[in-house]
């Protein structure tokens, strides 16, 4: 049964506040009420009251990644829009807004991103937008757990690729994905944030 | 843990006040400026209005989800936040 009205909007509070506690060097987004907002990149959504009417991002994910054979680009651009029927039982809807999109079986120009049902469908709403962030990221970086051999997706090409000269493993297996927010997790809040003010000061005349 | 700079952040209406932070080289103008209004430093920008940013030692703007290093911002290194309340382009 899906959210009524008033629990889709603590829920897409919810997802903001998870996402905005992600933010640094290798995510970050923009979001907006409207496709048409999103589309001409107009009236972002930035005052966290105004979070529970966010419907659509456009996240930036700056985790190096293949767009060819031995071609990487640096980041990558996509869209998310969560207002999709029985949210957040079924998948947001993806999409890849950079080009030329990742060289890999999971993304292809003009198709959502192939999350996979495992990852979102099956936990029946139990996962966040900011688990969809490090899952994307995951598949950029070619770290995916639980797909298995013999599964080819959009760019079998791709897989040959990988499997020759990466023999299984991440492009990057030292990268460091964003992270949840602490506060999801139940833990205190880090005692040093990546903004470390040193001083706000004011010069006299 | 990556390697972070200083910078002085200048407040886009009253010049004498002045943020200095620790940040990393790959902080982005976006998070920065997320950063800022978290800290209180500058109010958010309403609906129509954005900040940017400019490195004061090459008076060049940065772009929208640059990082301080791609737009070669030095530790030690000024940068004067600036808002427009129209959401046009400031080319």
């Amino acid at each position: 049964m899906g959210l009524r009205a008033a629990e889709l909007v603590e829920r897409r509070r919810f997802d903001h506040r998870v996402v905005s506690g992600m933010r640094g060097p290798l995510f970050d987004f923009q979001a907006y009420r409207t496709s048409a907002d999103l589309q001409d990149s107009r009236d972002p959504v930035t005052r966290a009251e105004d979070a529970g009417e966010v419907s659509k991002y456009q996240m930036t994910l700056r985790v190096p990644t293949l767009i060819g054979a031995g071609e990487f680009r640096p980041e990558t651009v996509f869209g998310v829009d969560l207002d999709v029927r029985d949210y957040p039982l079924t998948e947001p809807l993806t999409w890849v807004v950079s080009d030329p999109v990742p060289w890999s079986p999971h993304f292809q120009k003009g198709s959502p991103i192939c999350i996979g049902a495992e990852f979102w469908t099956a936990r029946k709403g139990h996962v966040t937008l900011g688990d969809l962030v490090i899952h994307i990221a995951r598949l950029l970086n070619w770290d995916e757990k639980g797909r298995g051999g013999g599964y080819v997706g959009w760019n079998p090409e791709a897989i040959d690729h990988h499997a020759e000269h990466y023999r299984g493993r991440p492009l990057d297996p030292e990268l460091q994905y964003p992270a949840l927010p602490t506060w999801l997790l139940g833990a205190p809040a880090e005692p040093i944030s990546a903004f470390e003010i040193v001083e706000h000061r004011r010069l006299d005349g | 843990m990556e390697d972070k700079i200083l910078v002085n952040l200048i407040h886009p209406t009253d010049a004498t006040q002045i943020l200095s932070v620790k940040v990393p080289r790959g902080s982005t103008t976006t998070w920065l400026v997320a950063q800022m209004i978290n800290a209180g430093f500058i109010p958010p920008p309403g609906q129509s209005g954005q900040y940017k940013l400019m490195d004061t030692r090459s008076s060049l703007q940065m772009n929208d989800g640059q990082t301080l290093g791609a737009a070669g911002v030095f530790d030690g290194g000024n940068i004067r936040v600036m808002h427009s309340t129209s959401g046009a382009s400031w080319d």
